[in-house]
């Protein structure tokens, strides 16, 4: 296990809130209490802050049940139906990623031929600034009457939604690179692809990263909303949402919401721990400024 | 220069870098200023000069002007007989930045492979120049400068001089027989300044190469170089071109000695006329 997987370091939670974790031996790090200790004292601030939540929960809903459902049903709406939210969350993760790689990618090719060549990037930046700008909920009705309640305009209104955050990250660290690095390959004769391929790339790393953590839960509230405007469509989170709430079944509405929270977290987790591995060398570099 | 006959004055042995009525501003109107004004100087294969000046007056520019990455308003340089252009194109050129300028991701060997990988046809090409400056093993020339150990470890890892020589090996290791290195080692401290210009020294004496060094540290320049450039600024021009007649090898007992002093001097009462002229 590399050094950087520790897991008294609480990746969970720096990694969550898009937090750089603080670089080993810094100052914090209490060398007298043993990694139980330091475990418990970051585990049980969480622990305490969720059981305080879930009794203000069951406090209100015992109150007033047309407000929030009782925990207990909730939950025994996840332990009756697994199937059901099971195939209903693979439904929106799948769209979720599905439209997060499209969108990702395409920001990031368009990025590079950005960065290449000045034409295309005053061509693009006002249109994307657009894109950006305009509602993109309100571009999903039309995404549903153009390409039916399928699969395709969920990841439609997902893409466009991710499109913008990861074409500006993806500008930003393609623009990162030590201008020192580059007289060096110019000066080597370095083509514009080897140039690229070594250095811009590699440099853009971190920020591609930081547009992962910014895109993924976008990503998420792209599926959901799109599915929430396809009334006729039959899956996914969102339209179980759409259903149970028009059914008046709150349980099964915040059941889903919990699938969705749940979701988001694997999904960061999974960006954090990539991160982690790959851009071990960033985080070196950082601590040494 | 032993062997050299009149007519034989354009071969490529004997042009280092030449630089003739080289001028270079910046800006237009009324922004323009004017960086280098008129410099002619010629540096011989395989010697060691010096560019020494007050900030400002042009030291960087005329680097960049030798390595291609500028292109000058008037006059002509010639790198080993052919343009900073063709000699970037030829891989004859080894550049040390200011900054050490490694690539975090890559080991310290790899970050010193990185010119072998890239330009590969560049490389072929300038083996046909035939001039000093065959490729050395990039895992030897990093013992050299006492880095041998730390092959493996990323540039964070290293200390700010450690991370300096590792710049100096990436650019000596390729076979470039030209080296431009501005003001390599500025950022150091007075100790690890002099512990990594030894071994800069002790380096080039084993494979000399052309070498065009910017500094404004005389002890620096005293140390190293067969010739100093002696700059003044607004705009640049070349005010004084001192020979160092100090004998080679030269090891680090020779910075006590008294010839060394006598230069010293000799460079700092030109920057001080510098100086004087300019007020
Ligand atoms: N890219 C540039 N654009 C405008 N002015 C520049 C540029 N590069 C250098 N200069 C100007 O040219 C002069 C010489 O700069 P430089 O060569 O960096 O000096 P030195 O390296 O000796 O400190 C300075 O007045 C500087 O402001
Ligand atoms: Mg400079």
């Amino acid at each position: 296990m590399p050094p950087e997987l520790r897991a008294d370091q609480d990746p969970g939670s720096s990694a969550l809130v898009g937090v750089a974790p603080a670089p080993e031996g810094a100052p914090g790090e209490d060398s007298r209490s043993g990694p139980l200790r330091r475990g418990a004292a970051v585990v049980l601030p969480a622990l305490v802050a969720l059981v305080v939540v879930g009794v203000v929960w069951q406090l209100l809903a015992t109150h007033n049940r047309y407000l929030l459902p009782r925990p207990a049903a909730t939950w025994s709406q996840l332990a009756h139906h697994p199937g059901l939210f099971a195939s209903d969350a693979r439904t929106t993760l799948v769209e979720a990623l599905l439209g997060l790689g499209i969108g990702f990618v395409a920001a990031v090719v368009l990025a590079v031929l950005m960065s290449q060549v000045r034409v295309v990037q005053r061509a693009v930046m006002p249109l994307a600034v657009v894109l950006n700008v305009t509602p993109v909920v309100a571009v999903a009705p039309a995404m549903v009457v153009a390409f039916g309640f399928g699969r395709t305009p969920k990841v439609i209104v997902t893409s466009i939604i991710v499109f913008f955050p990861a074409l500006i990250n993806a500008l930003t660290g393609l623009r990162s690179s030590d201008p020192r690095v580059l007289d060096v390959m110019a000066t080597l004769h370095a083509s514009r692809r080897e140039t690229l391929w070594r250095v811009q790339l590699p440099s853009a790393l971190p920020n591609l990263f930081a547009a992962a953590r910014v895109c993924l839960p976008l990503s998420v509230i792209g599926a959901v909303v799109a599915e929430f405007v396809a009334p006729g469509s039959s899956a996914g989170l969102g339209t179980l949402i759409t259903q149970a709430s028009s059914n008046n079944q709150l349980d099964r509405v915040y059941a889903a919401i919990i699938c969705l929270a749940a979701m988001g977290v694997a999904l960061t987790l999974v960006i954090a721990a990539l991160e982690r591995w790959l851009l071990a060398w960033s985080r070196h570099a950082r601590s040494d400024r | 220069m032993v062997g050299m006959t009149p007519d034989a004055g354009q071969r490529s042995e004997d042009v280092g870098i030449s630089l003739v009525g080289v001028s270079k501003a910046f800006g237009r109107g009324d922004r323009r200023t004017a960086a280098l004004c008129d410099i002619d100087l010629d540096i011989a294969p395989g010697s060691f000069v010096s560019v020494i000046g007050p900030s400002g007056c042009g030291k960087s520019t005329l680097l960049r002007l030798v390595a291609g990455l500028l292109t000058p308003d008037s006059g002509t340089i010639r790198v080993l007989d052919t343009s900073p252009l063709q000699a970037c194109r030829d891989k004859l050129i080894g550049l040390v930045p200011q900054s050490p300028a490694l690539l975090p991701w890559r080991s310290v060997l790899d970050n010193v492979r990185l010119p072998f990988q890239v330009n590969r046809a560049g490389g072929r090409r300038s083996s046909a120049h035939r001039v000093e400056g065959a490729t050395l093993d990039p895992a030897e020339v990093l013992a050299a400068v006492g880095l041998g150990e730390a092959l493996e470890k990323r540039p964070a890892e290293l200390s700010g001089g450690m991370q300096q020589r590792v710049a100096v090996a990436r650019a000596f290791a390729f076979g470039a027989p030209v080296l431009l290195m501005d003001e390599p080692f500025s950022a150091l401290d007075e100790l690890t300044r002099e512990s990594v210009r030894h071994r800069l020294l002790d380096l080039w004496q084993a494979h000399r190469k052309t070498v065009l060094f910017v500094t404004h540290s005389v002890a620096e320049a005293v140390a190293l170089s067969d010739r100093v450039i002696v700059m003044s600024s607004r705009p640049g021009r070349i005010i004084a071109d001192i020979t160092i007649g100090i004998a080679r090898p030269r090891g680090p007992a020779v910075e006590l000695s008294e010839e060394f002093h006598d230069a010293e001097t000799q460079v700092r009462l030109a920057l001080r006329k510098g100086w004087a002229d300019a007020a």
